[in-house]
């Protein structure tokens, strides 16, 4: 994730689930599972998982 | 000490654990698919006809069933697509492949209700829970058993005395199916038979677990049995319940089936890979980090099951071919994982190779629920093979093992008969 350095709002990031494919948007969220939009990477609950294979945190790479 | 393992060497497992037996119970055909599959590398992404017209061999997917085209999904980035669009290209095919066995479970339900059925177990199949519970819990006990089996000798069939019973036992036991009834309840959830006899069959496993609900209700374990009966299911206006005693028994069939399966080939095929490439099973031991490398790399290049089908449920259009609602769609890991445009001479077991997604366990709304557990299975199994077993090779009294199975399901090692010398 990269933050603009011209005073712009930063940039959202995506991150991609290394098990099943899935992509969390940080502009999105994951709102079926409470997690509001524009909400960052860094910022998930601990026990935040893949909703769709259940992977960690450590389970995803940026997209 | 009660056993936490069934010993396949002691019983009768009639024809479970035996690719090809198995194979041939439910009338597929036996021949290995990558050679059949060659020629498909360089033509279109998506082709019309069924994977076994390609291939050149008799039916072994029921296409049939529907009235629909059938098309061949065979690139990375065409299967990418199917997999992530689900409601495009919907597991309702399962309504005609598992439902008339299983009845509703994951496999053949899409959208709310499949994600609020799934839910209630994602907590009891992620990578911390697997790393802690069922490891703590299940596995190193089965695989310190299965290994003082192993080390009382200097050779072994590991197919049956490791691959086999490993995750059968741990997927059982984590269950709360005793050991000891482990074997009998997975053979009549898998027989093949007269309606009269699967039925028959069914009616004993179903026997086996009304029984054991019954006692967690009362007096709950630290089983996932007791977890299920005791679990709340959200219901589509956001209420919650508790399942139903046939809703904990469809999902526990489906677990005790799909977890003893598909681990147990998986595991196998990791083995003779290593036995083929002995470079690459010293790398291994002397750098434990390659692991899950290692495991990525197995279920790329051989994944047990070659091909996934999906049902198309509208019109669309996929790398530029149309498809029609009703058509059946035959997602080909078997091309996908080895892709000329993603891999680098994706044909050589590589373990050195960067890990990359592939879609050995599915991917998407329906990739495997049990695939950290599995994967969890297999590092602890290989970890104490190369601590506990020395100098491991193939038996020469033996003929060499091949990769057996159906062509597109189910494909493993029909035996790994091995010699060692046994290390405590």
């Amino acid at each position: 994730m990269s933050e603009a350095s011209d005073g712009q709002e930063p940039k959202y990031g995506k991150f991609t689930c290394n098990y099943c494919g899935y992509v969390y948007d940080e502009e999105a969220g994951d709102q079926e599972n409470g997690i509001a939009p524009g909400t960052r990477w860094e910022d998930l609950p601990e026990d935040w998982c893949c909703p769709q294979c259940s992977a960690e945190k450590d389970g995803f790479e940026p997209a | 000490m009660s056993s936490n393992t069934v010993d396949l060497a002691q019983n009768d497992r009639g024809v479970l654990f035996n690719p090809d037996e198995e194979a041939q119970a439910a009338g597929w055909g036996t021949l290995d698919p990558y050679p059949l599959l060659e020629k498909l590398h360089d033509g279109p992404p998506v082709l019309k006809g069924s994977l076994e017209d390609l291939m050149g061999i008799p039916q072994q997917y029921p296409t049939d069933l529907w009235p629909g085209e059938v098309y061949s999904i065979l690139s990375f980035e065409a299967v990418n697509k199917a997999f992530m669009d689900a409601d495009t290209f919907s597991n309702k095919v399962y309504e005609k492949l598992s439902k008339p066995g299983l009845g509703d479970t994951l496999l053949n339900l899409d959208g709310g209700e499949h994600k609020r059925l799934r839910n209630v177990s994602k907590p009891w199949f992620k990578p911390s829970f697997t790393d802690g519970w069922w490891t703590d819990k299940w596995i190193v006990d089965a695989v310190d058993e299965l290994f003082a089996r192993l080390t009382a000798k200097d050779h072994a069939d590991l197919n049956l005395e490791l691959c086999a019973p490993l995750p059968m036992s741990v997927v059982s036991t984590g269950f709360g199916i005793p050991a000891a009834e482990a074997l009998e309840f997975r053979k009549a959830l898998l027989l093949n038979g007269s309606p009269e006899e699967m039925a028959k069959a069914h009616g004993l496993a179903a026997e086996i677990l009304t029984r054991l609900m019954d006692e967690r209700r009362a007096d709950p374990k630290d089983d996932l049995i007791s977890r299920f009966v005791h679990a709340d299911i959200e219901q589509a206006d956001g209420s919650t319940r508790k399942l139903t005693a046939d809703e904990v028994m469809r999902y526990c069939f489906l677990i005790v089936h799909a977890g003893g399966g598909t681990t147990w080939r998986q595991l196998g095929i990791t083995i003779k890979a290593l036995l083929d490439h002995p470079d690459q099973m010293e790398a291994l031991r002397n750098d434990r980090s390659l692991m899950r490398p290692a495991i990525q790399e197995v279920t790329r290049w051989y994944p047990t099951d070659t091909a996934f089908l999906r049902y198309v449920t509208k019109d669309t259009v996929l790398e530029g071919v149309e498809m029609k609602a009703g058509s059946i769609a035959m997602l080909c890991l078997g091309t996908a994982n080895r892709d000329r445009k993603q891999w680098e001479d994706p044909d050589t077991f590589n373990i050195l190779r960067p890990a990359k997604r592939h879609f050995a366990f599915g991917a998407g709304a329906h990739a495997c629920l049990g695939q950290h557990l599995s994967r969890q299975e297999m590092e602890v199994a290989l970890g104490a093979l190369l601590d506990h077993l020395g100098d491991l090779r193939w038996d020469p009294d033996y003929p060499a093992a091949r990769m057996a199975g159906g062509t597109l399901i189910g494909r493993g090692p029909e035996s790994l008969h091995v010699r060692y010398t046994p290390r405590g």
